[in-house]
């Protein structure tokens, strides 16, 4: 996989996983998302990041299939995705996690981690070994055996994120998965995700935790109002005025990576 | 062959046999109660408690078709009567009209009925909950009525006969052995057919679609598929039972066969049982069918309908307080028992 | 052309009644999200109740409405607190088998205690039509259309004007939000629940008149009752009327052109078509089919 070490800048020739353009989606006269492009190369861990209401989760909704562009085109690797459905999406090797957790309640975290393995093995002995795995990455092994519906909010969270990964994707779509976590489930999480580029995932990032992200994303794209107004290093768009302007304040120029 | 008890199978310990009731694998329970069927079969000759059995095997088997749809998928029908008189009615018309055998004809019942469900599901695709199962109901009445209306094709109201002239050809018996044999078969295939689902993938992919429609289609599953594949296998098997029903009784009409009533048993049978296990059905068609028949006989003469008062109530009770059923009870009972046996045993081997 | 105009008014009248048969239906889904699938043995029992007191007491079935309205709402009350309320919050389907279990227990107690047997009120107003123009009508239609839209009307009313209507108005939009602003949601839904009971009774004393009770009347009219409920949207009054009036003239009309038994099947596929179409009904709140209730 080739990794890019450069922050920011994109050479035209480099392979690419995800491009957007100009895509758009409006609700009634509200244009929830307006004119966004940019895009993901492989081994990239790009997050993006605005004020509420920016259009960050319709966004990541248009790129899963929930929702269907009104305008421009969403490309992934070589397929058109623009009006791919979920689950044609989710096929193509794209795995998402949902901002408010939907486990499958009735079957056991095991049982929810394997369902994602089967896609790519055939029956549940052998999906056995990815399942033990990304079980124990995400760190909810002991809990193996527990029905979904008796978890707590932030074991349900690294369950999405299990769930998406037993999937083995090459693109990991990841929406706020900080949000209810206590303060070392976070630092856990953010050194699971820092991970994920060296094992072969490309990860796009929605976050409102601004520690964990702007510590550990190379690239940061921010929405506001719909649309991108800076795309850096976490160090440059932190003293960008348009992003200050829009809600960071200078706490955070000084972030860097471990 | 391994015992274990914690919740949800094991997976890559495939013929590990559980002693309690649980999803995903066969229970000593389960083959308990399996083998006292099939001794009851051989053993019992009683002509009236031989006609409870078959319609305690037949209405198991039916309960466990509605369960692929409703208890495995989500998909609560309360006009499963309609796939069940689409069965009967098919391998009936084709036998009294074609001269086909109902050995032939029940197949062609299960495919026009697999062929209904699986339309119906898809164009209601978009409805959930009490939506889904309004639709159903409707789906349901609306095939009676045209049972019911289309004189020439259904005998209407007056309904159809099957000649009890004995004869294997047309599945017609002089005693009640070969319908039995027939219906336990029925009830037996679909059981290890239900816990086979439990073990596949597919199994899985229908407790996806049922627990969470998005979080199913996020990895890979099409939802739309899953679940008119469902409700066409499910209608398919329960239109088998309508040919087996009509078969034994040899009368078919369209408001004892098409009913809302026996749309509900179906539905009730496996809520009661333990909605979305194998055992469930089963159980409910157990305890349930034998129990009405019984308190239907010794009340009948006071009072009428009392019985059903008695199987309401304890719907209600059901619902409310013990939402796994009569198989969850089973299995938190023998669970108990088999840790205190457990504990007994090490207990003893501690201080010999 | 006077046999049409004769199908369409009794068409509508029917309806009317039909409408306000299902009006309690279409509120408790609105407000407290579930379907009651023993709505019909309430009628059942209004139907009863109704008889039971024009035999003992005397006066008519629409005097018996001073009885019969606040047996309902007890009845609707404690119902709503054993068997509703402990199920609300769970998967919907404990409220749908837990009110299907409660209509087979209402159906068998009423055989039990009533046998089979049609009861009837004796006619009223002698027997004859009314006479409008060239359209006959039976009177105890008339004056059941007349009371079902005047309640109706009522009741649009005291939701519109009225702080529990505001309140209705606001809980059937968003629970949650409701609550935050200080709703007390659960004691709504409790006079929700009854209420609907109470105006079921209402319907009860009008069809009295017009059909026998038995103990499972409920079946047939708790059908047509989902049937309005979903062509007219559910949560809204107004949908409720507007789809009574629609069954009511497709029972009517396809009863005489095509064939009577055939009316019922044609609600029905109606019921199918909208299901299909629209399934959040004519008036009703975009997207609740697709969502379910509290998925």
């Amino acid at each position: 996989m080739v990794q890019n070490q450069v922050c920011g800048v994109r050479r035209d020739e480099e392979p690419v996983m995800l491009r957007l353009e100009g895509v758009g989606r409006h609700f009634g006269a509200l244009w929830a998302v307006r004119e966004v492009t940019f895009t993901v190369g492989p081994g990239e861990l790009v997050g993006i990041i605005g004020p509420n209401g920016a259009g960050k989760s319709t966004l990541f909704n248009l790129i899963a299939g929930a929702v269907t562009p009104s305008a421009g085109e969403i490309q992934f690797l070589d397929q058109k995705i623009t009006k791919a459905k979920p689950y044609q999406v989710a096929r193509l090797g794209v795995a998402r996690t949902f901002q408010i957790p939907k486990p499958f309640r009735q079957l056991t975290v095991r049982e929810n981690v394997m369902l994602s393995a089967l896609r790519r093995h055939r029956t549940p002995r052998r999906a056995h070994a990815v399942t033990a795995q990304t079980m124990e990455f995400v760190g909810i092994q002991n809990l193996a055996d527990t029905t979904a519906a008796n978890l707590s909010v932030g074991l349900l969270k690294k369950l999405e994120v299990a769930r998406a990964l037993a999937t083995e994707p090459s693109l990991l779509l990841l929406d706020e998965v900080m949000a209810g976590l206590t303060p070392t489930e976070i630092r856990e999480m953010m050194a699971a995700i820092a991970s994920l580029p060296g094992r072969g995932i490309t990860v796009l990032w929605v976050e409102h935790v601004m520690m964990a992200i702007m510590n550990v994303a190379e690239r940061l794209v921010v929405m506001h109002q719909g649309g991108i107004i800076a795309q850096g290093s976490p160090t440059e768009i932190s003293s960008d005025p348009a992003v200050i302007g829009a809600y960071l304040g200078k706490n955070y120029v000084h972030a860097s990576r471990p | 062959m391994a015992t274990s008890l914690t919740e949800g199978p094991a997976p890559g310990k495939f013929l590990t046999l559980a002693f309690a009731p649980r999803r995903g694998v066969l229970s000593i329970v389960e083959l308990v109660v399996l083998a006292v069927c099939v001794i009851a079969v051989v053993a019992i000759t009683n002509r009236y408690a031989v006609d409870i059995m078959i319609r305690t095997f037949l209405w198991a088997g039916l309960a466990l078709s509605w369960n692929i749809a409703g208890g495995y998928t989500g998909l609560i029908s309360f006009g499963h009567a309609a796939f069940f008189g689409i069965g009967a009615y098919t391998s009936t018309i084709l036998l009294l009209r074609y001269n086909i055998s109902p050995w032939i004809g029940m197949w062609a019942g299960a495919l026009l009925a697999g062929c209904v469900g699986a339309v119906l599901t898809i164009i209601c695709a978009r409805l959930r909950g009490p939506f889904f199962i309004l639709s159903t109901l409707a789906v349901g009445e609306v095939t009676r009525l045209a049972a019911l209306n289309w004189r020439s094709l259904t005998g209407g109201s007056e309904g159809l006969e099957i000649a009890p002239v004995p004869s294997a050809i047309d599945m017609v018996f002089k005693s009640q052995w070969p319908n039995l044999l027939l219906v336990l078969a029925y009830m037996l295939v679909l059981f290890a057919l239900s816990i086979w689902i439990e073990q596949t993938r597919y199994g899985y992919y229908l407790f996806a679609t049922r627990d969470d429609e998005d979080g199913a289609s996020a990895i890979g599953i099409n939802p739309r598929r899953m679940r008119a594949l469902a409700m066409a296998m499910s209608a398919a098997l329960t239109a088998i039972g309508g040919t087996l029903f009509a078969q034994y009784f040899l009368y078919l009409d369209p408001t004892h066969i098409i009913s809302p009533d026996i749309s509900f048993q179906f539905a009730l049978m496996c809520v009661l049982g333990g909605l979305g296990t194998a055992s469930g059905p089963v159980f409910g068609a157990l305890i349930i069918v034998p129990l009405s028949e019984l308190l239907r006989g010794s009340l009948s003469g006071s009072a009428s309908g009392l019985h059903l008062v008695i199987y309401g109530t304890i719907v209600i009770i059901v619902m409310l307080y013990f939402p796994s059923g009569i198989s969850g009870a089973i299995a938190r009972g023998s669970a108990w028992l088999w840790s205190r046996t457990r504990s007994a045993a090490s207990a003893g081997m501690k201080n010999p | 052309m006077d046999t049409l105009a004769q199908l369409l008014v009794s068409g509508v009248m029917l309806g009317g009644i039909y409408a306000i048969m299902s009006i309690g239906l279409t509120l408790i889904f609105g407000v407290v999200k579930i379907v009651n699938f023993a709505h019909g043995e309430f009628l059942m029992l209004g139907m009863y109740t109704a008889w039971a007191i024009t035999s003992a007491v005397g006066g008519n079935a629409y005097t018996a409405v001073i009885v019969v309205v606040p047996v309902l709402l007890g009845f609707g009350a404690l119902v709503y607190l054993l068997i509703i309320r402990p199920a609300v919050d769970k998967p919907h389907l404990v409220v749908v088998f837990a009110t299907m279990g409660l209509s087979i227990v209402m159906q068998n107690l009423a055989l039990v205690a009533m046998s089979a047997d049609l009861r009837d009120v004796p006619p009223m107003f002698g027997g004859a039509p009314l006479r409008i123009g060239p359209i006959y009508l039976r009177a105890e239609l008339v004056l059941g259309f007349v009371i079902s839209v005047a309640v109706t009307m009522a009741l649009m009313i005291f939701i519109k004007r009225s702080y529990i209507g505001k309140a209705i108005r606001a809980t059937v939009q968003d629970r949650d939000a409701a609550m935050l602003m200080g709703i007390n949601v659960p004691r709504l839904f409790l006079l929700t629940f009854a209420g609907g009971s109470a105006l079921v009774g209402v319907a009860a004393c009008i069809m009295l008149p017009l059909y026998s009770t038995f103990p499972t009347v409920g079946l047939n009219f708790v059908l047509i009752a989902y049937v309005v409920v979903v062509i007219g949207g559910m949560g809204s009054m107004e949908g409720a009327l507007l789809g009574g009036i629609c069954v009511g003239l497709v029972q009517s009309l396809s009863g005489y052109y095509i064939a009577p038994a055939y009316g019922q099947m044609f609600y029905f596929l109606l019921f199918l078509l909208v299901m299909i179409f629209r399934p959040t009904g004519l008036l009703g709140q975009r997207g609740t089919a697709m969502v379910g209730i509290n998925e």
